[in-house]
């Protein structure tokens, strides 16, 4: 392994070994270190110390050792733990860090191949003392003001600690380059960890990603095949082939998702930087700020999080310079003299959220309506004022410092969430404070997509941001010439996907009421293809970057499937209507100003995991004068069950948490619910699938295969009759 | 000197043959919004997205009166990046001679002629570098 890349490595190591030590360091001050921080921080320190001189960068050797020596002097008691040590302490990290933010100028040469490069006398050696080259001379202390602990070094004779004398190398030590989680034994292979490029780790998700698109493919053309056969009253693809198939697919899906998975790490590892950024910003205003970590554990992809790490530290920062009262001015308001500043992590499916709330003031709305006033910038009716935070080169604060003032910062949160196809949202209360919420894709690599059709071609919709689907009975009007659509009474601008990629428009294809970041609209398109998980690749290799594309797939078919970014969409939009006006949809007499009044209240619950199918089968239905409820997968349809029955459940097998066996066997097994006829609406053809969805309790059965709006009616009213 | 004669529009092109990689008839493109109209969209092919350009409109080369749309792919690698670039026919790889013996075509006056369908035309070698500048422009 070249130099250049042990580097890297150590770098990549560095960062995290950092990240624990201003944890410990944090909690050292609010006087939480146990015995087990203090060790920690030891180990921390002394490990990073070691491996700098192992790397060729003394410097940061010299400075953890630096910080080492504090640490133990606290541990030894030789040295309190109040702020202004800590301040010197977290001085040292921060030039650590510095010192490894310039250790990674040098490009690492990670294509290198290891067969022939040169090798240090590095790799072989087991971590520990006996691998550590020697050590340079301890710096003495820069800070005056602090007083100077005793230097383990300077007085051997103090108290051994492990990482003063080391212990022998393990049986099984861990190789440079190779860390172990946590305090765990390197002997437990489940729990070493490798540094692994995120290209690798695209690479893989995207190859498993093909291999899952192939066998779609495949499994379609066996299917056709199949039939032409049958046709020929010959056999050529049998049930256990397309079995065989199957299992292979759901191997490569299971593959996909791993992969995915490898990308992702928890939200606690950003934690750190913002405890400090709050704990500094506090210092910095003279408010006491306590700060709480809530969903730490949620995983979220590496790249998602380091791009918003930015936004959340202004976020957190903000929190404090505009939220916090002054302890006292808390006190004489009743309130904890302590503020806090909360970052929850919850996941929702395929998306996190991320909110930072503070229990402060909450916004000024006058102060930021002046602001925008002095400035000219007007207030949109539909965002609301709160959304005058966002904007760049507001601010209220009456004087410029570090943290406030300049009316940049927040404005680099909704940049940062539109970057990786998310959303943002204030919530504010006046004298209880404010929560900022962030809703951005679990992963970059594969997201969960609404595929569409449009002029001819596939487009793929992050289901992120998709809110609704209207069908042909949604109701479009004209505002201003332009064609709107009301969604539960509000009226949203309406575009056509066809229109806006210089296609003749279609006026009449269903509409995606999508969240355009600023104000959600309507996207008309030709056809709603399905949802599933779309490996998305950057644009590249010579695909111009483009509005509007978040980047770009290949379809099950084999055609190129183009990702959309729904919040620049209407950018183009906007930019296009100025060289054509007629870019929008065009409304169809038959859709305007269509009531819904006037149906017979027959309700039907449709439940299915797939936002496609729910809102097909809705539309189908409401425009046979059905009234509709949806339930996402078994166990939600019965908590609506339970709350208010309807005349029938339509429900498809497939699901997360329950599925429609066991959701029909459990109707059947309710009292109050035990005569709903149950309607089985699946993809599941065989007769033994057919046979278990009778058994569980079914009054019909259908195939997605042979759904038709025919179908579906007939079925349904063979159940509970017609509207 | 080897490549690839295509006709674009009025003009007969010569694609060094480093260059062109396949010719084979255009798939459907996926237009793409907010771009202009030389790129026609993006491509699936050999497992790769690829950008289609149309090359008379990169080149700003007039058209042919009566020719229609131009259906034929060169997949090509312009300056390490492979694209797809839409040509109107293509008469096929030629050698480009000097006096030293038999060839397809020769220089004259620095242009290189042939005969195609038994007419002598003038070809223009393609400056690649120049192509992926107008691309990035377009």
């Amino acid at each position: 392994m070249n130099l250049d890349r042990l580097r890297a490595l150590f770098v990549s190591e560095g960062r995290t070994r950092l990240a624990a030590i201003v944890e410990g360091l944090l909690r050292l001050e609010q006087g939480t270190a146990d015995e087990e921080v203090m060790e920690s921080l030891l180990r921390q320190t002394h490990s990073l110390k070691g491996s700098a001189a192992m790397v060729g960068m003394p410097e940061v050797g010299t400075v953890a050792h630096e910080l080492e020596d504090l640490v133990e002097a606290v541990r030894m008691g030789q040295l309190g733990s109040g702020p202004d040590v800590v301040d010197w302490m977290l001085a040292l990290a921060d030039r650590i860090e510095r010192l490894l933010d310039a250790g990674t100028e040098a490009e690492p040469d990670t294509e290198a191949d290891p067969d022939t490069e040169a090798e240090p006398d590095t790799g072989a050696e087991p971590e520990g003392e006996a691998a550590v080259a020697p050590q340079p001379e301890p710096s003495a202390p820069t800070h005056s003001a602090a007083p100077t602990p005793a230097s383990r070094h300077q007085a051997p004779a103090a108290p051994a600690s492990p990482h003063q004398a080391p212990a022998p190398p393990p049986p099984h030590s861990v190789p440079a380059g190779i860390e172990t989680a946590g305090t765990a034994a390197p002997e437990d292979p489940s729990l070493v960890r490798l540094p692994v490029s995120l290209d690798r780790l695209d690479d893989i998700v995207r190859l498993a990603g093909h291999v899952r698109s192939g066998l779609v493919r495949l499994r379609a053309q066996l299917g056709a095949d199949a039939q032409s056969a049958d046709a020929r009253g010959t056999d050529v693809w049998g049930e256990d082939d397309l079995a065989v198939l199957r299992e292979l697919e759901h191997t490569a899906r299971q593959l996909q998702r791993t992969a995915t998975a490898a990308r992702t790490v928890p939200v606690a590892q950003i934690g750190p930087r913002l405890q400090r950024a709050v704990r500094d910003a506090a210092r910095t205003r003279g408010v006491a700020a306590a700060w709480v970590l809530e969903g730490g554990e949620v995983e979220l992809d590496r790249l998602v999080l380091e791009r918003l790490e930015d936004a959340l530290l202004h976020m957190v920062r903000n929190s404090i310079a505009h939220g916090l009262e002054p302890a006292a001015d808390r006190e004489r308001l009743g309130k904890d003299p302590t503020g806090t500043v909360t970052l929850r992590a919850t996941s929702r499916g395929n998306a996190v959220r991320l909110s930072v709330a503070d229990d402060g003031r909450g916004l000024d709305r006058e102060a930021l309506l002046a602001a925008a006033r002095e400035r000219g910038i007007e207030v949109s009716p539909e965002e609301g004022w709160t959304a005058l935070v966002f904007r760049a080169g507001l601010s209220t604060a009456t004087s410029l410092d570090e943290l406030a003032g300049r009316g940049v910062g927040m404005d680099v949160v909704t940049s940062a969430v539109r970057q990786v196809g998310g959303s943002v949202a204030v919530d504010t209360t006046a004298g209880a404070g404010t929560t900022i919420t962030l809703q951005v894709p679990l992963t970059l690599a594969v997201t969960r997509c609404l595929e569409v059709t449009a002029a001819g071609a596939r487009y793929a919709l992050p289901l992120v941001a998709v809110l609704t689907v209207l069908g042909e009975d949604a109701r479009i009007d004209v505002a201003e010439d332009r064609p709107i659509v009301m969604v539960d009474g509000r009226s949203l601008p309406l575009l056509d996907l066809a229109v806006l990629l210089g296609a003749p428009g279609t006026p009449d294809g269903p509409i995606v009421v999508l969240d355009g970041g600023e104000r959600p609209y309507g996207l008309r398109v030709a056809t709603l293809v399905g949802q599933g998980e779309v490996t998305v690749q950057a644009l590249g290799g010579g695909v111009p970057a483009t509005a509007a594309v978040t980047g770009t797939s290949i379809a099950s078919d084999g055609s190129a499937l183009v990702v959309l970014d729904p919040s620049l969409l209407r950018d183009v939009t906007a930019t296009a209507r100025a060289v054509d006006p007629d870019l929008v949809a065009p409304p169809t007499t038959h859709q305007a100003g269509r009531s819904a009044a006037g149906r017979r209240p027959v309700e039907v619950l449709v439940v299915d995991d797939a936002l496609t199918i729910r809102e097909l089968q809705r539309s189908i239905l409401e425009r046979a004068g059905y009234h509709v409820r949806t339930a996402e997968d078994g166990r939600e349809a019965l908590a609506l069950l339970s709350a208010t029955p309807v005349d029938l459940v339509v429900t498809d097998v497939e699901m997360p948490r329950m599925d429609g066996y066991a959701l029909t066997e459990s109707i059947r097994r309710t009292d109050a619910i035990a005569t709903t006829p149950v309607l089985i609406l699946t993809t599941l053809g065989t007769d033994a699938d057919r046979r278990r969805g009778l058994e569980a309790g079914a009054d019909a059965y259908l195939l997605k295969s042979a759904f038709s709006a025919e179908a579906l009616l007939a079925a349904v009213a063979a159940q509970v009759g017609t509207p | 000197m080897r490549g690839l004669v295509a006709r674009v529009g009025q003009e007969w092109l010569l694609f060094p043959v480093d260059c062109a990689l396949e010719v084979l008839d255009a798939p459907q493109a996926s237009p793409l919004p907010g771009t202009r109209a030389a790129l026609e969209g993006v491509v699936a092919l050999r497992g790769m997205v690829l950008p289609l350009w149309r090359t008379d409109r990169v080149l700003q080369l007039p058209a042919r009166p009566g020719d229609p749309a131009p259906r034929v792919c060169v997949r090509a690698l312009v300056r390490g990046t492979q694209v797809c670039l839409l040509v109107d026919d293509v008469h096929g790889l030629v050698d480009v001679g000097n006096d030293l013996g038999p060839s397809d075509a020769w220089w004259t006056d620095g242009s290189v002629h042939l005969r195609i369908g038994g007419r002598p035309e003038t070809v223009t070698v393609l400056d690649v570098a120049a192509l992926a500048a107008r691309l990035v422009a377009a």
